[in-house]
């Protein structure tokens, strides 16, 4: 029967070192803070509640609250360090203003009597030499969990209103188990499973069932801290892994880099259409190209022929041509009598013999004649 | 045997959780919204701009940020019948980012606080495909690494007016809803919420229990489309004095600004 510490840090965590859980063991004393996500830098927080309260001469419920109050002023006199990211740095900023949060859960031994303090949902726990509860803290799970309160270092509300008290129910021989909140929930729904933890004797061994109990799905991802307390008990041994322990497998489970696009079928599909499209596009770019050379193809041909009919026939054009020539000369040729004042009448009749005649060459078919009609114009020089 | 027990799921970086944004980004998100001079759209921007801000909250621990939650935005009728990703700047051709990546590519600040997302109003609502591309999404996104042993991805629908693209009397949309609803991980199914945001103060209806006696059929339809929000969702509602309880939808008809704010707050944190 030895009083002893078990810890590991949630895969997120990575290095044993970063773990939000703090806590202290010693023949007369058992403690756990256990740093909450809602606050800020709250395992430092943590730690400095543990080292404040562990520096403690005498200890009593009074003490405990000067020691908190003097680690509130310790995390908070802390120069920190805010990230060079502004986008994060503006997060560290506002959950500055929250200040560090932990829970605390305290139990000492004076005169015989075991005593307690707690606020948040770690827990206490009373077990017989049986290994039967013979007392708890919270009375199950769903009560831890309704506690959502804890110490925070901005704040002394939540400690000047903490649970305090003296366990009746001790007696020598009984052992008292002080646990974070994933365990804490895990054992007051399976109370018979503290056994398992009194049989733990290595840190590979404590890893390998808290490691069970993640792949069962039995116990949530979360810093797991055990405090195993036989009061007034002089031997005490720790059970934690080394600062740098890192838990490989759930590392290995995520994968670092993230796809570019998850929706990836989506992707396809869409390049698949972008590229159907461009091969449509060039499709239509190719035919209007072709429609255009045609179209110049048949002009140029169009031209050639026309000219090679002109040029075949010319001896016809050429004297259908000058006959026309001819004709209009004639009918517009000056004569003495109209030179003397030939009448309106006389010059029209020409000219439209004329025009007759060239209508006849030209073979303008429906029609007899044109007929002019000069009116009373009379044509003067 | 394996109970997975979603009470006992935490969100952590080796097992984070997806948010799904669908944003309406059609003509009419350019009308008057929550003040004289703010847009529907621009009311749309700041609310997501401040729940990404406080998701960045929820990853901060002692050593850095955690990718606890990856987020997709998703615009829908900013151009006609196309569905973007709203993400801009270096972010531009990601679907999903983590919260690390978001929080080191942001492109503009507003009171000190990172912005990521630009106010758009531009053609039509085609809601149905802007679904289709959150199922295609979502079921990448379940199927790859550990995320079958994730919390199921969120899907937020923020619009202010009908579908243009859901079928004669909706059938279209509701069966892709369906489809999108039906992935699952090991600890549950898709949830899909819906916020329909208006100017008009009446007639207003919030994490309704039972089909609401609304004349609108589409204040129907989004009833029937929303998933029933979980405990803590229901506790952070009644803490921001919905008065709800266990049953209640995802669900918010002719919200007002209030109402959006309030409405990603209790969607976008599941645990």
């Amino acid at each position: 029967m030895k009083s002893v510490v078990f810890q590991i840090q949630k895969p997120e965590n990575g290095e044993f070192a970063n773990i939000q859980d703090a806590c202290l063991l010693k023949p007369d004393m058992a403690l756990i803070a256990d740093g909450a996500t809602q606050g800020f830098q709250s395992g430092r927080y943590a730690n400095d509640i543990v080292n404040s309260i562990g520096a403690l001469k005498k200890v009593n419920y009074s003490e405990i609250e000067k020691a908190v109050i003097s680690a509130n002023s310790t995390f908070e006199d802390a120069v920190i360090n805010y990230s060079t990211n502004p986008a994060i740095k503006a997060l560290e900023q506002t959950k500055s203003k929250i200040g560090g949060a932990s829970t605390l859960t305290a139990a000492w031994l004076r005169d015989g009597k075991v005593h307690y303090l707690n606020v948040g949902d770690s827990t206490l726990l009373l077990f017989n030499s049986d290994l039967e509860l013979k007392w708890s803290l919270h009375k199950n799970s769903r009560e831890l969990e309704s506690d959502g309160l804890w110490l925070s270092s901005k704040d002394t509300t939540n400690l000047k209103n903490s649970r305090q008290g003296i366990i009746e129910e001790y007696c020598d021989g009984d052992v008292l188990v002080v646990l974070s909140d994933a365990v804490a929930k895990y054992i007051l729904e399976f109370q018979e499973k503290i056994k398992d933890i009194l049989k733990i004797e290595s840190t590979q061994h404590f890893i390998d069932w808290v490691d069970g109990l993640w792949d069962a799905k039995s116990l949530e991802f979360d810093d797991i801290t055990i405090v195993i307390w036989y009061p007034g008990k002089e031997e005490c041994s720790v059970c934690i892994p080394s600062t740098d322990f890192i838990l490989e497998k759930y590392i290995q489970e995520r994968p670092a880099v993230l796809p570019d696009y998850y929706n990836e079928a989506f992707m396809k599909e869409f390049n698949q259409l972008k590229s159907d499209f461009n091969r449509l596009l060039s499709r239509v770019n190719e035919l209007e190209r072709r429609q255009y050379n045609l179209k110049k193809s048949i002009l140029i041909v169009s031209a050639v022929l026309i000219g090679l009919g002109l040029y075949l026939n010319r001896d016809i054009v050429f004297t259908e041509t000058q006959e026309v020539l001819d004709s209009f000369k004639e009918a517009f040729k000056p004569s003495e009598e109209s030179n003397s004042g030939e009448p309106i009448d006389s010059l029209g009749a020409s000219f439209q013999d004329s025009m007759n005649s060239l209508v006849d060459s030209l073979g303008v078919h429906g029609a007899d004649s044109l007929d002019l009609v000069a009116g009373d114009s009379t044509v003067n020089d | 045997m394996m109970i997975y027990d979603i009470n006992k799921l935490n969100i952590s970086s080796s097992h984070p959780c997806l948010i799904v944004y669908l944003v309406d980004q059609s003509y009419s998100m350019n009308e008057r919204f929550g003040g004289p001079w703010r847009k529907r759209a621009d009311a749309v921007a700041e609310s997501i701009n401040d729940t990404i801000y406080n998701l960045g909250l929820s990853c901060l621990s002692d050593n850095g940020l955690k990718n606890r939650f990856e987020v997709a935005v998703i615009g829908y009728g900013a151009e006609k019948d196309v569905v973007q990703s709203a993400w801009i700047g270096n972010l531009q051709r990601s679907w999903v980012c983590t919260i690390e990546d978001i929080f080191n590519n942001p492109v503009d600040t507003k009171n000190d606080k990172p912005v990521w997302i630009l106010p758009k109003a531009g053609h039509n609502t085609p809601m149905n495909r802007a679904f289709e591309n959150a199922h295609r999404l979502c079921y990448d996104w379940i199927n790859f690494g550990n995320h079958l042993e994730c919390h199921p991805p969120i899907i937020i629908n923020i619009t202010d007016g009908e579908a243009t693209d859901s079928g004669t009397k909706f059938t279209r949309l509701k069966e892709t809803v369906h489809h999108v609803k039906n992935l699952r991980t090991h600890y549950d199914a898709v949830k899909v919420f819906n916020v329909h945001i208006s100017s008009d103060r009446g007639g207003k209806v919030a994490f309704p229990m039972s089909e609401p006696t609304h004349n609108a059929a589409f204040a129907s339809l989004l009833y029937d489309l929303s998933s029933e929000l979980n405990t803590s969702m229901i506790e952070r509602a009644n803490a921001l004095g919905y008065n709800i309880s266990q049953g209640a939808r995802g669900y918010i008809f002719n919200g007002d600004s209030s109402d959006l704010i309030n409405f990603l707050k209790i969607g976008s944190d599941p645990i």
